[in-house]
């Protein structure tokens, strides 16, 4: 692809950050990460489309892993785990249903951990995981980012798969503020240029 | 081995849907109640509860139900009587033909090698799937509505090989629309998307398609004559936003979007009745993966025609419920939960296409499946049961047989915030459809097809009157029953009343409490 072309999808990643609501809202509590985090979206637009650099991807996850690093030593959420008032509660209640219905099944110390705090570590987790869908971005740019995504996995630039695990994971264990999940702002950028890129596309193609 | 496979899948399917049918969920909807005691009234009398003979529309408590389910409860109770599991029967069997109709659609869906496995794959997970084992469960039209749709859908395909069969399609199809609301404007967008897709083949059959659309006009008849009265769209205006005074545009993209989110799809569960079980969504959380794989499958085979359906199927279908103001409410979209669970199928063989090891696909699908079925167990039969029992009426299902102690008392049975008390009453007792009739009629405010339909009715079941409690007149009766926000302890004291008996739901919560009336001090009598 033409440096012209990668040039002109870069800006229009510099449009679509300024229409970003999340942009400003990432600036009102850091104003130095919302820099990072454009500048890297910018980075991942031009690492994706370029393909092939070594030096674009490593650069693109190395300052994803450091930005990874720095929000797991600041904002760990080690509470996750522990049973809230809420979750005592259900599980004394539980433990009556579960008694009457299953028996001699759940009555043991195996059952009580199985049907207790196994499902409860279970439910949790899937939904810290999910956290990352807490994007706070406008509908209109959300629209795009789920084409993006579709258009960006079926590449066979795998780097951004890898990249999204990663963050999803990362994500999955920090406590939020209001901003939402930061890390996956980048990401959330490229592929709204990704989708809007490739709905251009098709749709020139169409009146061709 | 593959037939041993699919009759399992079968056997799985009918055990999901039939085992303690009759007692989970605990208790009878009040919807239930009124689908299953039509059905009684018409084996009966011909008439429904109101009097109406052979309805195209079943008035119920504020609204309508569409006909079908309740005219082919009439079978099941004919058979088994007044039983909560004769409601449900018809549901429940919608469900194992939807399975059975998932192996032929997955079957001759020209997308894999092997099609006879993505069909076993997509039976397999229709049957194991929360929102199909749920709804399979409750006696609501929409289950039937999505079999009916399925079938027309198979038999759609199945035309462009035997034409004829496009008469059974279209026909089906406009059964559908006599099932439940939802198909009412999905099929009049899903016909014409297939006609146009396979437009050079049915092209050279214009006098095939124009009896085949005319037949489904003439199902379409009752809807016809019910559009003029106001009773059609009756339900719309009480679940729609349309004069809401909102943005309409916005509620609109919002409420169609939400059916989309991961969340609701395979994480949230359990924030109300509509929806599914404790723990689980209408989807196991892995489905996740096997949908996005199944959607990429698609979005890379746009070329073939039965993905361009199934993608313009999983637009369509969510449609009707964006149109209504509830948020993600699963009992309407039962036939977009569907095309979901077709494509996450899809995801999965191709997936699996890439695994070389027959040993791993084995040992990954023993997992998934021990884990599934585990949940769904866990979460269906043990959790839902004990603490939704009280979205399923269960403490009036038990107070029928209590009050079989008090044959020679006046009961009065509060029914201020449920209005379907009285005929969960009177379809568990087997009350006389023509006394129903004559009682419900007199207390219609409109005619029976109209824009306004009143749910305040009184019940008289012999000796038990179910309306909301006046405490006026509460000398009128010698036993009072209602929960605690009914008759609270302030009124206990206050009229003197004596707790003869107290009922708990399932979950050891909501109580149903009843009341003798002191005469001598509430209502001066001499003792």
């Amino acid at each position: 692809m033409s440096p012209k072309i990668i040039a002109l999808f870069v800006l229009l990643a510099a449009v679509l950050v300024l229409l970003n609501s999340w942009t400003y809202l990432i600036a009102e509590e850091s104003a130095f990460l919302s820099f990072i985090l454009v500048w890297e979206s910018f980075l991942m637009v031009v690492a994706f489309y370029v393909g092939n650099s070594k030096l674009l991807n490593i650069i693109v996850v190395g300052v994803m892993v450091v930005l990874s690093l720095f929000f797991l030593t600041a904002s760990l959420d080690r509470q996750w785990i522990k049973e809230s008032n809420e979750d005592i509660m259900r599980k004394s209640l539980r433990h009556e249903y579960f008694s009457v219905s299953l028996g001699k099944v759940y009555q043991n110390r195996v059952g009580i951990f199985v049907f207790n705090d196994l499902r409860r570590i279970e439910n949790k987790l899937s939904e810290r995981l999910l956290s990352f869908l807490d994007i706070k971005m406008p509908i209109l740019l959300v629209l795009p980012a789920v084409v993006g995504f579709f258009v960006a996995v079926m590449r066979p630039y795998k780097l951004v798969v890898l990249v999204l695990c990663l963050l999803v994971f990362v994500t999955s264990l920090l406590s939020l503020t209001k901003s939402g999940p930061v890390l996956m702002y980048p990401v959330a950028n490229l592929f709204s240029v990704v989708g809007l890129v490739w709905t251009i596309s098709k749709l020139h193609s169409l009146r061709k | 081995m593959r037939k041993f496979l699919l009759v399992l899948i079968l056997v799985l399917a009918f055990g999901l849907r039939f085992y303690q049918l009759g007692t989970i969920p605990a208790g009878i909807h009040g919807d239930e109640a009124s689908q299953a005691y039509n059905a009684f009234s018409l084996v009966k009398t011909g008439m429904d509860r109101y009097g109406q003979s052979w309805p195209v529309l079943f008035r119920s408590l504020g609204s309508y139900q569409p006909p079908l389910y309740t005219y082919l409860t009439t079978v099941s109770v004919a058979v088994s009587g007044n039983s909560i599991l004769a409601a449900r029967v018809v549901s429940a069997l919608s469900g194992v033909t939807l399975v059975v109709l998932t192996f032929v659609f997955g079957f001759r869906l020209k997308v894999a090698k092997r099609p006879y496995y993505l069909g076993l794959l997509a039976a397999f997970l229709v049957a194991i799937s929360p929102w199909s084992v749920f709804f399979s469960r409750l006696a609501v039209e929409a289950n039937l509505g999505v079999a009916l749709f399925v079938g027309g859908l198979v038999l759609l395909f199945a035309s462009l090989k035997k034409q004829y069969l496009f008469f059974m399609a279209c026909l089906l199809l406009g059964l559908s629309t006599q099932a439940y609301y939802s198909e009412r404007l999905i099929v009049w967008v899903v016909v014409p998307s297939f006609l146009y897709l396979y437009r050079v083949y049915f092209l050279r059959l214009k006098s095939v398609v124009l009896l085949g659309i005319l037949l489904f006009i003439v199902v379409q008849i009752p809807h016809i004559y019910t559009i003029q009265t106001g009773a059609f769209a009756r339900r719309f205006n009480q679940v729609g936003y349309i004069e809401s005074g909102k943005n309409l545009a916005e509620v609109f993209l919002s409420n169609y979007l939400i059916y989309f989110h991961p969340k609701n799809l395979f994480f949230d569960s359990d924030s109300g009745l509509g929806r599914t079980m404790p723990g689980l969504s209408v989807f196991y959380p892995w489905m996740m993966a096997a949908l996005i794989a199944g959607l990429i499958f698609c979005l890379k085979n746009l070329v073939l025609k039965e993905v361009r359906f199934l993608l313009i199927l999983l637009i369509i279908t969510p449609l009707p419920a964006a149109l209504t103001g509830d948020v993600f409410y699963p009992l309407r979209t039962l036939d977009y939960l569907w095309i979901l669970t077709i494509v996450c199928s899809i995801g999965i063989f191709w997936l699996f296409s890439y695994l070389k090891s027959r040993r791993l696909i084995v040992l990954l699908t023993a997992l998934v499946i021990v884990y599934s079925l585990f949940s769904l167990g866990v979460s269906y039969f043990v959790l839902f049961k004990f603490e939704k029992a009280r979205y399923y009426g269960y403490t009036h299902v038990e107070l029928v047989k209590v009050l079989g102690n008090y044959h020679d008392k006046k009961i009065l049975v509060d029914s201020a915030r449920d209005p379907g008390i009285g005929v969960r009453i009177a379809y568990l007792t087997g009350f006389d459809p023509n006394n129903l009739q004559s009682q419900l009629r007199s207390q219609m405010v409109s005619t029976y097809y109209s824009d306004v339909v009143n749910s305040d009715e009184v019940y008289r079941i012999d000796n038990i009157t179910v309306s909301p409690i006046y405490w006026a007149k509460i000398c009128e009766s010698d036993l009072l029953v209602g929960d605690e926000v009914a008759i609270s302890d302030s009124e206990v004291s206050e009229h003197h009343l004596i707790q003869k008996f107290e009922i708990k739901d399932l979950s050891g919560g909501m109580r149903l409490r009843g009341f003798e009336i002191d005469r001598v001090r509430e209502c001066h009598e001499e003792g």
